[in-house]
């Protein structure tokens, strides 16, 4: 059974305005699922519906074998959210911040103090424990919040673009902790950036205009992708009456082979080899197959 | 027995959160102490042992009446901002056991003002005053919380809230008679301002301490049963948060 679960999923607001669609996906337990589509897309809007903040004007949501609509004072006893833009009250420090938030969802003080501890080692901030909230980085206030709903031991996780705003090295160590939490429990994560899908993603869902435009095990979403090798050109410089399929992005265009041999031989059709590079695929593809579709023989 | 330890934890938990400002910044305390003090000389000053009751009675008022309206109503608005307060809502922590900790943690600012006020109490021999208006002023606490609560909760941009909060609390608590005898104010102007709950439960608190009134007690007890039960029905039909 998966933990959660969505099919047909729409939300329109009082103002008219459509959130998502139509909006299916599936994650089960010890699953990241990482929601990946432009802004606007519908990502937090269906987040927000899996996590009982919205209700949905249409389909069908399920948490824990929950209904969202009817059942949310059960569901919201097995998860915990991490919302976009969050930040912590400044007068907190980290310990505080993480200890009393466990006191306040039913953890005695001594299991608070223990996951407190634990979770702030885990993403870096147990040296900072003590600092107060006025004087921590933006991403440092990020990453109090992610201890906190880390720390809550929830079966079901949430987290809005967890990674907005921290640095590299912030970003792997979320990654780690996020990946070390999902052993038993079961992740969504909203991104548009694709380097989190290939670190932390087991299946992806691509979202597009509040639909659903694929998704699914990432490793096989990937062996599945038509082409393996790209040739990244700029727009100018495309051979135009060929069959080859392309995918314009900005300045540049790339154009899909199956064998790096096609790719090297649509080489030599170039007039100017500056700017040109031949790669693998990866998950951008993907995701711009999804969101654009590729156009052949432009 | 479970549910209730952990129900009083959740409390707990979310009153330390909201009081943390109070915590870790105690300049906040001597602020409040040193206002406290100000107004009482003040009105002693200016009005002896007349206006030192006076000064009792209108300092417990507003700050009961601030307590409620600025202090729950800007932590909602505050936890809005922050975002915390999805974090709450997406969370085995129901609305009633966070509603309940934002108050549990207002309740804990009180002391700052009310500690100041009971030392000069005693030492003027004032201590009666000081009991007498905050067992009048229980029904105010909860209309209070309740204002703090609508505003908090239904306003639409929180980054406003002490906009709207620190007008509603400064106007009711200085413009009617809440430090000044309603008796001062013409008949007309009298019995509309007895209605708002900061004037009705001062002039029930005078009423209490001096045994005479400018209009019927009976009038004062109706305005505070009035505004509770429009409170009990308000937050019970919008005191939740509203996200769609």
């Amino acid at each position: 059974m998966a933990e959660v679960y969505a099919e047909h999923l729409s939300k329109r607001y009082s103002n008219g305005v459509w959130g998502v669609r139509d909006v299916s996906l599936k994650a089960r337990r010890g699953e990241i699922l990482v929601v990946l589509g432009p802004n606007g897309a519908g990502k937090t809007t269906t987040l927000n519906i899996l996590s009982t903040l919205i209700k949905p004007t249409g389909g069908l949501a399920r948490v824990m074998g929950y209904d969202v609509y009817r059942e949310y004072r059960e569901i919201r006893r097995h998860i915990a959210l991490m919302p976009q833009d969050g930040s912590i009250n400044p007068s907190w420090t980290p310990l505080y911040a993480v200890k009393w938030y466990l006191v306040a969802r039913g953890f005695s003080l001594s299991d608070a103090e223990r996951e407190a501890r634990r979770w702030l080692e885990e993403i870096g901030l147990w040296d900072l424990r003590d600092r107060s909230g006025y004087a921590l980085s933006g991403g440092e206030r990020r990453r109090v919040l992610l201890a906190m709903t880390l720390a809550s031991g929830s079966e079901i996780l949430f987290l809005d673009e967890p990674s907005v705003g921290l640095d590299v090295e912030g970003k792997y160590v979320l990654w780690s902790a996020i990946r070390k939490y999902s052993a038993g429990r079961c992740v969504i994560y909203t991104t548009h950036e694709m380097r989190e899908v290939e670190n932390i993603a087991d299946k992806i869902l691509i979202i597009d205009s509040g639909v659903s435009k694929g998704g699914g095990d990432f490793k096989k979403l990937m062996e599945e992708f038509p082409y393996k090798y790209k040739v990244v050109v700029r727009s100018g410089d495309v051979v135009a009456g060929n069959e080859h399929v392309k995918i314009k992005t900005g300045d540049f265009t790339r154009v899909y082979f199956k064998e790096r041999s096609e790719a090297l031989d649509y080489l030599y059709t170039l007039r100017d080899l500056r700017d040109v590079s031949i790669r693998e695929v990866d998950v951008e593809d993907v995701y711009l197959f999804s969101i654009k579709g590729g156009e052949a023989g432009l | 027995m479970r549910r209730l330890v952990v129900s009083l934890r959740g409390m707990l938990g979310v009153a330390l959160l909201d009081v943390a400002p109070l915590l870790r910044q105690p300049g906040w305390i001597i602020q409040d102490a040193s206002m406290t003090a100000a107004f009482v000389i003040m009105l002693w000053a200016l009005g002896g042992s007349f206006g030192l009751k006076n000064a009792v009675i209108g300092m417990v008022v507003a700050m009961i009446f601030a307590g409620g309206v600025n202090g729950v109503g800007q932590s909602l608005g505050y936890d809005k901002i922050t975002r915390i307060l999805e974090m709450y809502v997406a969370s085995p922590i129901s609305i009633p056991r966070y509603f309940l900790g934002v108050f549990l943690g207002e309740l804990m600012w009180i002391p700052t003002m009310l500690i100041p006020l009971a030392a000069v109490s005693l030492l003027t021999n004032q201590l009666p005053v000081l009991s007498v208006t905050l067992l009048a002023s229980l029904p105010l606490l909860f209309i209070s919380v309740s204002i703090g609560v609508l505003i908090g909760f239904g306003v639409r941009n929180p980054t406003n809230i002490s906009a709207i909060t620190n007008p509603v609390s400064f106007i009711l608590s200085f413009l009617p008679p809440v430090y000044y005898p309603a008796s001062f104010l013409p008949p007309l102007v009298r019995e509309a301002a007895l209605a708002t709950p900061t004037a009705a439960t001062a002039e029930l608190a005078r009423w209490l301490v001096f045994k005479e009134a400018p209009v019927q007690p009976i009038y004062l007890m109706a305005v505070l049963a009035t505004w509770t039960a429009a409170s009990v029905l308000l937050v019970a039909r919008y005191g939740r948060p509203r996200f769609e």
